[in-house]
């Protein structure tokens, strides 16, 4: 815990000290490609994507943290890696499904739902609850005006 | 806070590919209409696309993933 960097601590490397803040090594989808490629289909890699996959380890993740590791390494930009995303899904799913792997992709849309969508869905109900207890209260105070005839010297002769 | 964008990207990509290129009106020799320079280039355009690029290889995989599973 208080390992951790102290805020603002990345701002005290001088500017361009880091791989991410120097140009792009590869600046096309086509490139970038070329590069992660070869390294994916090799047979090092490749096994160790397979022992990853069979431990459950979603492929959304594996690709997320590869290209992470690309944009933090300079090799491409930000733009790129968001682009090569779904490729670099697809190949370790072509890995997986050649060596018969049961993965798990992390495409599947979530049946549970999120906490935060149960908290909003209390937070209106409980809105409107109020609000319909408040309309009723309105509506018991408003009673009909009752007349009242004072017999003033102006008023109309009865 | 999204921290893994792969799901979401991978979702866009696939709604985009399955959704079908607008059929455009053929040009008719008219006066206002656009001249046919422009056209090519509008085509050259859709080709330079990086999204496309990624669709079409997407394609290549998911056809050869399609020939593992079935085989």
């Amino acid at each position: 815990m208080f390992n951790a960097p102290i805020p603002g601590q990345s701002l005290t490397s001088e500017l361009g000290s880091r791989p991410w803040q120097q140009p792009a090594q590869y600046t096309t989808v086509e490139d970038a490609l070329d590069y992660y490629i070869p390294r994916i289909d090799s047979d090092e890699v490749s096994e160790q994507l397979i022992n990853v996959l069979e431990m459950g380890i979603p492929v959304t993740t594996i690709a997320n943290t590869m290209q992470l590791g690309g944009v933090m390494e300079g090799k491409h930009s930000v733009d790129v890696g968001m682009l090569i995303l779904p490729v670099l899904v697809e190949l370790i799913m072509l890995i997986g499904d050649a060596a018969k792997v049961d993965y798990v992709s992390g495409l599947e849309k979530e049946e549970r739902l999120d906490s935060s969508l149960i908290d909003l869905a209390v937070t209106q109900f409980n809105e409107q609850k109020n609000k319909n207890v408040n309309d009723e209260v309105v509506e018991e105070e408003v009673e009909e005006p009752v007349e009242d005839r004072t017999g003033g010297l102006m008023s109309r002769s009865m | 806070m999204l921290t893994n964008p792969s799901a979401l990207m991978h979702q866009n990509l696939s709604t985009a590919m399955k959704r079908k290129p607008e059929e455009k009106e053929e040009p008719k020799n008219t006066l206002m209409g656009p001249p046919k320079k422009q056209m090519t280039k509008d085509k050259k355009d859709d080709i330079l696309n990086p999204s496309r690029r990624v669709a079409s290889y997407i394609e290549m995989l998911n056809k050869k993933r399609e020939e593992i599973i079935n085989v």
